[in-house]
C-alpha cells in the first residue's frame, strides 16, 4: 500500500530520516517494497500483512508506528452523527443478502458540490486518486484514511429515495461509474439498488446515481460485507477498486460509525453539508471486543526471548489492547488478534525481531525416519547417475493426445495439456528426441516422478514411476573411441546393472521405443517392496583358479531359459556370459569355479555331459 | 582326442592365469605355443583321424592356440611397463559418461544434509491432495483467497486437487507422527499459473518442521542462521522480521544480504539490499489443536522456500521453464 509520509505525519510524529522510519516498518511486519517521489511528495510502499485490515487506513498504519516509536497518536477531528433511528426507511436489506452484509449504515445530506480545496487534491494527487469534485474526494479521502470505504450516491437520482440491498438476477445489467462499462452479473452478486435496479456493488458505485456538479443531496453510507462474497463478485467481473481491495480484508465494523463522522466534519467544513435524515443502521450483529486471557510467561516459551512483564504491558497499551491482570481486551479494529500466540506475536514484533536470541535446538533427538519412498529415490538416482545418465523433470502435465483417458485437469491453465501423465516414457522419450534435434549426439536420461490414474468417479491415485530414455550414439565421435547407434541392448545393460545395485533381480519392466529411442519403465512403489536392506557386493577372491570355456549353443527358447538350464546343470558353473551372437548360434564363455578345491578337467566331465545334451 | 585338448587348454589356462611375473608367463609360453611346445606336439597326431574328425580336431586346436595366445598377450600387457613417458598428456583422455542430477535435487540434497546433521529426517507426501489436507489443516480459513479456483487446480471440484504447497506434507506428519520430531520436505507443487519465465504452474518447494516441548523462535533462528552460513557461505548476513502466515503465529520473514550487490542496492533485491529467501513462524496454535495436541505444552517450527528459485540463483538458470522442458544443457 502506498502510504505519502506527509499525509501520515499527520496522524503521528514521524523519524526525519525515512529510512530509520522503513527499515522499523519492514521488522515490525510491513516491508517496504520501495521509496517514491510523486510530484514532490514521498510515498513508501510498504507490502501488507493480508490479515491486517486496519492497515489499510493511514490511521492504523501511523497507530503501528506510535507504537513501535513509542510516540502519540493523533486522531483527526470528527462530527457526532445524528440518533439512529431503527425505523429508517433509507436502507432496506433483503433476506438473501443477509448472510453477506454485516452493516450497512447510511444517512442523507445535502451539501453543496465545488472543486475541492488545494490541500485535498494534494493529498490524493500523491496517491494517484484524480480530484472530481469536493464530495467524491472526501468518501476517497476518508477511505485512505480510517482504511473503512464508502459511497455517495445522488440521492435525487435514486429511485424512491432509498437503497435496497439484495443478490442479483441471473444476466441482471449494471452500469458502473466508469462511463461504458456495464456488467453481467450473476446470483451470487450482492447488488445496492433503487426502485428501478442496480446502483451499486460492494466495490463500485453506478453511473446514474454518481455525485456531479448538479448533485444537491445526498445518501452517505459505509458498509462491511462478507469478504468472500466481495472478492468472488469482484474476481468475476475482474473489477478492481480501492474500495473493493479492503472489502476483500477483515474489516471492522465498528469502524464504519468513525469514517462517517469524519466524512460529515469534512463535509460540513468543504461543501457547507447540512444533514437532513436519522442514520440508518443496518447492524444485526454488533461485535464487541473480545478478552484474551493471556499469561505473559507464554513470550518467552514461544519465542525464547526475556520480556518482563512491565514492557509487555507497555507494548500491548500503546497498541490499544486494554490489560487488567490475565485478561487482555482486544480493540475491534484488530481482526486479526484472536489467541494468545497472536499477543505474543505483538509483543515481539514491537519488542524486536532481531532481539530475539538464536538458540540451537535442545533436548531429545528423534529418531532418525527419513521415509522409505524418499531414501530409495535418492538411491536410485545414485545408481542412475553413476552409470551415465543425466536425471531430468519433466511436467507433470501431458498433451491430451498422449493419454486420451488419463485424467483431466479441471481448470487446466493450458488446455491442450490438461491431462496427468498416467506414465513417463512419453514424455522421457520426447525430451530424449528433443536433446538429440539440439545435436547432442547422445541422449541418456531418467526420471523418478509421480504418475497418476483414475479408476473410477472418486477414486484417483498417484504411484512413483522410474523412467529411462537412451538414444543416439553410445559415444561422441572421439580420436579414441568409435561409436555405433545405441541399440535395445544397452538400454538393458544398463537396467541390468541397476537391477545388480539395487539387489533386486526380479521387478516387473515395461519396454518400449519411439522412434529411435529406447525406454523402460518400472513401478518404484512396487520396486520398494523388493529391495532389500542393503546389497553385499564384496566377496574375498577364491585362492583357486577357475576353469573357463567356451560352447557353442544354438537357441531355441528364451535365453534366460537356457541360461537357467546351464546353471542348474553343475553348481560350479559361476558364470555364464554371451561372448558371441549370429543368428540363434551364441557362444557362451562358462566359469567353472569352486570355493574349497582346484577343478580339473575330471570334475567337468560330468558337466560336459549335461551341456552336450543342451546343445 | 577332444577330451585330450579341453583338458589341455584348461590346464594351461589355469597356469596363465595364476602366473605373477613376467619370466613365468614367456616359460608358459614356450612351453605351450613354442616351436616345439605341447601344442605341436599333439598336432602331430591329427594325421591318423578320419576326414570328418579331423576338420572337427583341427577347428578346436585352432580356438584352443589363440585362447591361450590371447591369455598369454594380456596378461602381457597388464604387466608391461606405462607409455606415459611418450604420451602427450595434454592430449584429450578417452570421454567417460557419468549422469548428473538434475539442478532441483542437487540442490535439495546439499540442503537436506545440512538439516539431516541437525537431527532432520526427510519426509514425502502425495500430490493429490483434498482440500482437508491442503487448506483446512493448515489453518487457511474457507474463504481464504488461495483457495480460488483461479490458484488450484483441481482433479474434480470441490474437493480433489493438485496440492498447492507442500504444506499437506506438513499436515500429515502432524496427523501421523508423535512428537518430537524433525522433518524437511523438498517437493512439487501446483499452482494455476500462465508459464512464464518466471512463473510455472508446476514449482518446488522445501519446507521443514519441528514439534516437540519447549521449541521456540529461537530455535527456529538459529536452525535457519546455521542452514544460511552453511548454505550460502559463512560471510552472508541474515535478517529475521515479523510476517504473516496462516500456518504460524508468530510468524517470521527471513532474508540474506543481496550477493549481487553487497547491499548497495541492484534490480535483483529491487534497491532493498536483502533478499526474501523463505517465511517461518511458530506453528499455529489451532494446527496443533487440531491433530489432538495441547498447545500450551507442544510446541513447533516450521519454515517454507522456494526450492526451485534457490536452484535457479544457485546455477544460474533464469528461466524456469528450463528446469522440465528439456531446454537444460548438463555439461562437465
Amino acid at each position: 500500500m502506498n502510504v505519502p509520509l506527509n499525509w501520515l505525519a499527520e496522524y503521528v510524529d514521524l523519524p526525519k530520516d525515512t529510512k530509520v522510519l522503513t527499515d522499523k516498518l519492514t521488522m515490525i511486519g510491513h516491508m517496504l517494497d520501495k521509496t517514491k517521489n510523486v510530484d514532490g511528495e514521498t510515498v513508501i510502499d510498504l507490502e501488507l500483512r493480508g490479515n491486517r485490515a486496519d492497515m489499510f487506513g493511514l490511521i492504523g498504519t501511523a497507530r503501528d508506528v506510535a507504537a513501535a516509536f513509542d510516540t502519540k497518536l493523533n486522531l483527526p477531528p470528527i462530527t457526532p452523527l445524528p440518533p439512529t433511528n431503527p425505523k429508517s426507511p433509507l436502507v432496506k436489506v433483503e433476506p438473501n443478502a443477509k448472510n453477506v452484509v454485516h452493516r450497512y449504515t447510511a444517512l442523507t445530506l445535502k451539501i453543496k458540490v465545488d472543486p475541492s480545496p488545494d490541500w485535498l487534491i494534494q493529498r490524493l494527487k500523491s496517491l494517484d486518486i484524480p480530484s472530481i469534485n469536493n464530495v467524491v474526494d472526501i468518501t476517497n479521502f476518508v477511505m485512505y484514511e480510517t482504511g473503512e470505504p464508502m459511497h455517495a450516491f445522488d440521492l435525487n437520482k435514486l429511485a424512491g429515495k432509498h437503497l435496497i440491498l439484495h443478490r442479483a438476477k441471473k444476466d441482471e445489467k449494471f452500469s458502473t461509474i466508469q462511463q461504458g462499462q456495464i456488467v453481467s452479473l450473476s446470483p451470487d452478486d450482492l447488488v445496492i439498488c433503487d426502485d428501478a435496479g442496480p446502483e451499486a456493488l460492494t466495490m463500485i458505485g453506478g453511473l446514474n446515481s454518481k455525485v456531479t456538479s448538479d448533485t444537491t443531496d445526498i445518501l452517505l453510507e459505509a458498509a462491511v460485507y462478507d469478504q468472500a462474497n466481495s472478492r468472488r463478485t469482484a474476481k468475476r467481473l475482474k473489477i478492481f477498486t480501492d474500495s473493493g481491495v479492503r472489502h476483500e480484508k477483515l474489516l471492522d465494523p465498528n469502524q464504519v460509525e468513525a469514517a462517517l463522522k469524519r466524512s460529515v466534519h469534512l463535509l460540513q467544513k468543504l461543501a457547507n453539508a447540512k444533514i437532513t435524515s436519522d442514520v440508518s443502521d443496518y447492524y444485526p450483529h454488533p461485535i464487541s471486543p473480545k478478552t484474551i486471557d493471556f499469561d505473559t510467561s507464554e513470550v518467552s516459551r514461544l519465542t525464547g526471548s526475556q520480556v518482563s512483564d512491565s514492557e509487555i504491558k507497555s507494548i500491548l497499551t500503546r497498541l490499544e489492547f486494554k490489560a487488567s491482570g490475565h485478561k487482555i481486551t482486544v480493540p475491534t479494529f484488530r481482526t486479526d488478534v484472536e489467541s494468545s500466540a497472536d499477543l505474543v506475536e505483538e509483543v515481539i514484533r514491537i519488542h524486536g525481531y532481531n532481539k530475539v536470541p538464536s538458540t540451537p535446538l535442545s533436548g531429545q533427538i528423534p529418531e532418525p525416519a527419513t521415509y522409505p519412498s524418499y531414501a530409495i529415490q535418492e538411491t536410485i538416482k545414485n545408481h542412475l547417475t553413476s552409470v551415465g545418465l543425466d536425471e531430468v523433470i519433466t511436467l507433470s502435465m501431458i498433451p491430451n493426445s498422449w493419454a486420451p483417458d488419463g485424467i483431466k485437469l479441471v481448470n487446466p491453465p493450458d488446455p491442450d495439456s490438461a491431462t496427468l501423465r498416467p506414465s513417463l516414457h512419453h514424455s522421457l522419450a520426447t525430451y530424449a528426441q528433443k536433446l538429440l534435434d539440439y545435436n547432442q549426439p547422445h541422449a541418456a536420461v531418467f526420471e523418478i516422478g509421480k504418475t497418476f490414474q483414475h479408476h473410477h468417479k472418486n477414486l484417483f491415485t498417484e504411484k512413483l514411476s522410474l523412467g529411462i530414455a537412451i538414444g543416439g550414439q553410445t559415444a561422441p565421435q572421439h580420436w579414441k573411441t568409435s561409436p555405433r547407434s545405441v541399440e535395445f541392448a544397452d538400454l538393458k545393460g544398463i537396467v541390468d546393472t541397476f537391477q545388480k545395485l539395487m539387489g533386486a533381480p526380479r521387478f516387473n519392466i515395461e519396454y518400449g521405443s519411439q522412434d529411435n529411442i529406447f525406454w523402460a519403465e518400472i513401478n518404484v512403489d512396487e520396486l520398494l517392496k523388493e529391495v532389500p536392506a542393503y546389497t553385499n557386493n564384496y566377496s574375498i577372491v577364491s585362492k583357486f583358479t577357475p576353469i573357463i570355456e567356451d560352447i557353442n549353443v544354438t537357441l531355441n527358447t528364451k535365453y534366460d531359459t537356457l541360461i537357467n538350464q546351464i546353471k542348474k546343470s553343475s553348481p560350479l558353473i559361476k558364470q555364464v556370459d554371451l561372448i558371441d551372437k549370429y543368428g540363434d548360434k551364441l557362444t557362451l564363455r562358462l566359469t567353472f569355479h569352486s570355493d574349497t578345491k582346484q577343478l580339473s578337467s575330471s570334475d567337468l566331465t560330468g558337466v560336459r555331459e549335461a551341456l552336450g545334451r543342451l546343445q | 582326442m577332444r577330451e585330450r585338448l579341453l583338458n589341455l587348454k584348461n590346464e594351461a589356462l589355469a597356469q596363465i592365469i595364476q602366473a605373477t611375473d613376467l619370466e613365468e608367463l614367456e616359460r608358459l609360453r614356450a612351453h605351450y605355443l613354442g616351436k616345439s611346445g605341447v601344442l605341436n606336439q599333439i598336432s602331430k597326431e591329427f594325421k591318423g583321424l578320419s576326414g570328418e574328425e579331423k576338420a572337427e580336431t583341427g577347428q578346436l586346436f585352432n580356438e584352443i592356440k589363440s585362447a591361450l595366445f590371447q591369455a598369454i598377450s594380456i596378461k602381457l600387457k597388464n604387466r608391461s611397463t606405462s607409455q606415459l613417458v611418450s604420451y602427450d598428456s595434454s592430449l584429450p583422455g578417452t570421454p567417460i559418461q557419468i549422469g548428473l542430477l538434475h539442478p532441483i535435487t542437487a540442490t535439495a540434497r546439499a540442503m537436506n544434509d545440512i538439516f539431516q546433521s541437525l537431527g532432520f529426517s526427510v519426509a514425502d507426501g502425495p500430490e493429490i491432495e483434498t482440500e482437508e489436507y491442503n487448506y483446512n489443516r493448515l489453518n487457511l480459513p474457507v474463504d481464504h483467497p488461495a483457495r480460488d479456483l483461479q490458484d488450484s487446480l483441481y482433479l474434480q471440484e470441490p474437493d480433489i486437487l493438485l496440492r498447492t504447497h507442500t504444506s499437506s506434507v506438513e499436515a500429515h506428519i502432524l496427523a501421523t507422527h508423535k512428537p518430537p520430531y524433525r522433518f524437511v520436505f523438498p517437493g512439487k507443487s501446483y499452482r494455476y499459473e500462465n508459464v512464464s519465465a518466471s512463473n510455472h504452474m508446476m514449482f518446488f518447494q522445501y519446507q521443514g518442521l519441528a514439534i516437540g516441548e519447549g521449541i521456540t523462535l529461537a530455535n527456529l533462528k538459529s536452525t535457519l542462521e546455521t542452514f544460511i552460513k552453511k548454505f550460502y557461505g559463512p560471510r552472508r548476513l541474515s535478517r529475521f522480521r515479523c510476517k504473516y502466515y496462516p500456518e504460524v503465529e508468530p510468524g517470521m520473514g527471513v532474508d540474506i544480504d543481496c550477493p549481487f550487490c553487497n547491499q548497495k542496492g541492484c534490480s535483483v533485491c529491487k534497491q532493498r539490499g536483502w533478499i526474501e529467501i523463505l517465511g517461518s513462524g511458530m506453528v499455529h496454535p489451532n494446527m496443533l489443536v487440531r491433530v489432538g495436541l495441547n498447545p500450551k505444552k507442544i510446541s513447533g517450527f516450521a519454515w517454507g522456500m522456494g526450492l526451485d528459485r534457490i536452484a535457479m540463483t544457485r546455477y544460474g538458470i533464469n528461466d524456469i521453464r528450463a528446469l522440465y522442458n528439456g531446454d537444460l544443457v548438463y555439461k562437465i
